[in-house]
């Protein structure tokens, strides 16, 4: 069985716990990942260093292999190399982890349009879509889209923690391929691992989270509630912006102008490209900030001084996340009153 | 001129409507370019939507069947257009044809590349004979 993982966040959480689920039922497993480092998994776990020039193509050696389930995270953005991706590899099942704005260019500029998008990937050998979108608009384009290629749709669980439809993807998979339901047990193991993963950290006497790898607003949104909810803290915003990501900055510029006006969002710290039209957009709470190690320690400063959270967002690939993921790493030590 | 420039005003204004209120999102210029071409040159104009059909299908079939994709398709998109123009350029002794020849290429590529392959061949080929009657009105009333 071939099942390709596709959505907007998760996708690799999504594989890994299919994989660790699948392959602890007795089955021969093989999972691969994609992004920053592509990882092969079976029994042991392996980087792919060597990649060629279409990486798509890395993936018609992976189909070859003989295993009983293979899980593939369909790596492609735009809707012409998600189709070749799944043209490739003829997943029986296509996992949406859910349909958030992130690549707008290339997918369209509304959830539906993107959800429009993932439906034009959809092969022939599809026989079943799963996903974990919410919204009941974006369910219905994702439904149709599973119609017209003669596929089941099933909607999977969502356990209100981040990133929880992964769980509930597990569990689909579960139920519907192997007949087994996840006991309450190993459901709640798998609702810590993601709870663990949207906890902060703490440096010194300042709490912070790693969020520059959420790209969209939406998943912000939910990130930023939780972690409120979780530690009842208020938060400052690093926001990372970068040159070749405008579409990103676009959409998350009207979104920090509206976040702007929670109490508890004390600060949107503006670095990068295009920070200045940002930072005048989100009115007084916004400041643009230079990508230097000043820059980074006037806003650790500034959220260890009131005790509130300092949340990364927007990008991963900025010289600002580098310095205060280096920073906050080694350990801060607040220079307030030295 | 004028008419020429009101032409290309109108046909980005179209293609911005279009966009607006039905999400099109693959309006070029090379259709335009081409049609605007084709006034007065109707073969060249015939070549230029022939050789834009024959290299979608060469490309949706190497896609298909050997899962080419991407710059390999279009590449191949664009020679095999400008290969398909060149009796007409040398019958005519017309080297800018060949040259747009070469859009007709791109054009099935970005075709090809739509997230809906027929409705996007259906507007290019729409915007082409749309503009060319329109030009052609255009030249009629100078």
């Amino acid at each position: 069985m071939r099942i390709s993982v596709s959505g907007t966040r998760g996708k690799t959480t999504t594989v890994n716990m299919l994989h660790d689920v699948i392959k602890s039922r007795g089955l021969k497993v093989l999972s691969k990942t994609t992004g920053e480092k592509a990882v092969i998994r079976d029994d042991i776990e392996r980087e792919i260093l060597k990649r060629p020039r279409s990486v798509l193509y890395e993936n018609l050696d992976i189909i070859k292999s003989n295993y009983d389930v293979i899980i593939i995270e369909n790596q492609a953005i735009t809707p012409y190399t998600m189709k070749a991706f799944n043209m490739m590899v003829k997943p029986e099942v296509i996992i949406i982890t859910n349909v958030r704005l992130d690549h707008t260019e290339f997918l369209g500029e509304s959830r539906e349009e993107i959800a429009k998008s993932f439906c034009s990937s959809f092969v022939k050998s599809v026989k079943t879509v799963i996903s974990g979108e919410r919204k009941p608009e974006i369910e219905e384009i994702l439904m149709k889209g599973a119609g017209k290629v003669g596929a089941d749709y099933i909607k999977a669980e969502n356990y209100e923690i981040p990133g929880s439809e992964a769980v509930g993807i597990t569990e689909a998979v579960l139920y519907h391929f192997f007949g087994e339901k996840m006991d309450y047990n190993e459901r709640n193991n798998l609702l810590r691992k993601l709870d663990d993963i949207f906890s902060a950290k703490r440096s010194g006497d300042l709490f912070w989270y790693n969020g520059a790898k959420i790209n969209d607003p939406d998943s912000a949104e939910i990130v930023l509630n939780y972690l409120r909810k979780k530690y009842n803290m208020d938060v400052v915003i690093s926001a990372n912006l970068r040159g070749d990501r405008r579409d990103r900055t676009a959409v998350f510029s009207s979104f920090f102008r509206n976040l702007s006006k929670l109490d508890w969002i004390r600060r949107i710290f503006v670095s990068g490209p295009g920070s200045g039209s940002i930072t005048k957009l989100i009115g007084e709470k916004g400041v643009k900030v230079k990508e230097d190690p000043a820059s980074a320690h006037e806003m650790i400063n500034f959220a260890t001084r009131d005790g509130l959270m300092l949340v990364l967002l927007v990008n991963r690939r900025t010289k600002m996340a580098d310095i205060l993921i280096e920073k906050l790493s080694r350990g801060w030590e607040s220079s307030l009153g030295t | 001129m004028l008419s020429e420039y009101l032409l290309m005003l109108l046909a980005t204004s179209a293609s911005y409507l279009a966009y607006r209120k039905w999400n099109i999102r693959n309006m070029v210029p090379y259709p335009v370019v081409g049609a605007a071409y084709s006034l007065g040159k109707p073969i060249f104009g015939a070549i230029f939507l022939l050789s834009f059909l024959f290299s979608l299908a060469i490309g949706e079939i190497v896609f298909r069947k050997f899962l080419m994709y991407g710059m390999r398709v279009f590449h191949m998109q664009v020679v095999l257009s400008a290969t398909f123009m060149l009796p007409y350029s040398i019958a005519t002794s017309d080297p800018i044809s060949l040259f747009l020849g070469m859009l007709s290429g791109q054009m099935a590529y970005d075709a090809h590349s739509s997230r809906d392959q027929v409705k996007t061949t259906i507007l290019f080929m729409a915007t082409f004979l749309l503009l060319y009657f329109l030009y052609f009105l255009a030249r009629m009333f100078p």
